[in-house]
């Protein structure tokens, strides 16, 4: 490697980019000459050194005032009215309640769920027997990454009409909803994210 | 109760999201005012656009796509400040074994570093923001900012070598 080389390469070191044998290569030449091994150390203190700067957190309370202020700002008058909202809510609840639907039926929530497979899922889910339902969430929610007070809960409640009622009131159940269930949701393409919404917002209002 | 679940599911995402969203902003505009007022016009336009949402990939793409915008513009509007405030960059604790000698050079280094990044040109900031501090990699950021991500590892490469020659010229001075 030449010292052009190495400049040119010595910074996708530190951004997880290099190959092995780039990075065997860079090493190999900072040994070997010592102001390309200068550079290589302030490049590393460069990155230690951003690595302390941080900006100040904002106040505990603040998390916590930020939807009140939306639902102000939102009602008073950058909205038309309130049917809008609820009307324009609805998609990250039904696809939320569908990523929740995804994880408990469908999938390793590692993978993307092909959406022919998810719909399947959710006509299945409707037309058999309520007891499939809550065995599922018996099954699922062993497994699941909801926590366990959000476990208890779905048990305690637990009877066919109860299930049905989180299902379609998208209220407690969503709370729960993991990152990994979200992470699913997230990795789908438009057109999968357009279908899943329709066949999830046709599940809440049956 | 239909109703109230569907407010409930924008509720959630809002709760959900908020802090990543104020993260994004916080890193771009000048003040936590600021970034406040990035987050409250972004909710609000994720939930007026959320009936039209057809995100080409997923839906944190799109909030993040909407923050960077909505806070460039922010930015721009305003034409009076930098992108950060230098005095908003904070360090981390000392190591209480370092010499008061070590200690002085670590403020002086980070406060070249501070100088530094604060004087990347905006895009160049902003990929290397996203890519350092968001860890973001660089296919997402080509999704969100629709760019190759050649062009994005030029930038976040150059920003680099920026960042290094400006810290090196402060510290010989």
């Amino acid at each position: 490697m030449t010292c052009a080389e190495f400049r040119h390469t010595v910074y996708t070191l530190f951004d997880g980019e290099a190959a092995p044998e780039e990075t065997r290569a860079v090493e190999e030449h900072a040994a070997s000459c010592a102001s390309c091994r200068a550079l290589l150390a302030e490049i590393r203190q460069m990155f230690a050194g951003m690595k302390g700067l941080r900006l100040p957190e904002p106040a505990h309370a603040y998390w916590g005032s930020i939807l009140p202020r939306i639902h102000e700002a939102v009602g008073s008058g950058r909205r038309t009215s309130l049917g809008d909202i609820l009307v324009h809510a609805v998609l990250p609840a039904s696809a939320t309640l569908a990523a929740l639907i995804i994880g408990m039926f469908l999938l390793p929530l590692q993978h993307q769920a092909p959406v022919d497979e998810i719909s399947e899922g959710l006509r299945g889910a409707q037309a058999e027997d309520i007891q499939l339902l809550e065995e599922q969430f018996s099954f699922t929610l062993s497994s699941d990454p909801l926590s366990p007070v959000d476990a208890v809960d779905l048990r305690a409640n637990g009877d066919r009409d109860q299930i049905l009622s989180i299902f379609r009131s998208s209220g407690p159940a969503l709370s729960s909803v993991e990152d990994e269930h979200m992470r699913a949701f997230e990795g789908m393409s438009d057109a999968e994210l357009g279908r899943l919404f329709d066949l999830a917002d046709n599940t809440i209002r049956q | 109760m239909f109703r109230a679940g569907r407010a409930e599911g924008f509720n959630m995402l809002v709760r959900r999201y908020q802090q990543k969203v104020y993260w994004i902003a916080r890193r771009i505009v000048p003040s936590h005012e600021d970034a406040d007022d990035v987050v409250q016009d972004v909710f609000i336009r994720v939930h007026d656009g959320l009936k039209d949402f057809r995100a080409e990939s997923g839906f944190y793409t799109w909030v993040y796509r909407i923050t960077v915008n909505v806070a460039l513009n922010a930015v721009r509007a305003r034409k009076v400040k930098k992108l950060i405030r230098l005095d908003d960059l904070t360090d981390q604790p000392f190591d209480q074994n370092e010499s008061p000698v070590d200690r002085l050079e670590q403020t002086e280094y980070q406060a070249a570093l501070r100088k530094a990044i604060d004087k990347l040109p905006a895009k160049q900031k902003l990929v290397f923001t996203m890519r350092y501090q968001d860890e973001l990699s660089y296919e997402e950021i080509a999704r969100i900012l629709n760019k190759s991500v050649g062009g994005l590892k030029a930038n976040y490469f150059h920003a680099l070598k920026k960042i290094q020659d400006s810290v090196r010229r402060d510290i010989q001075k």
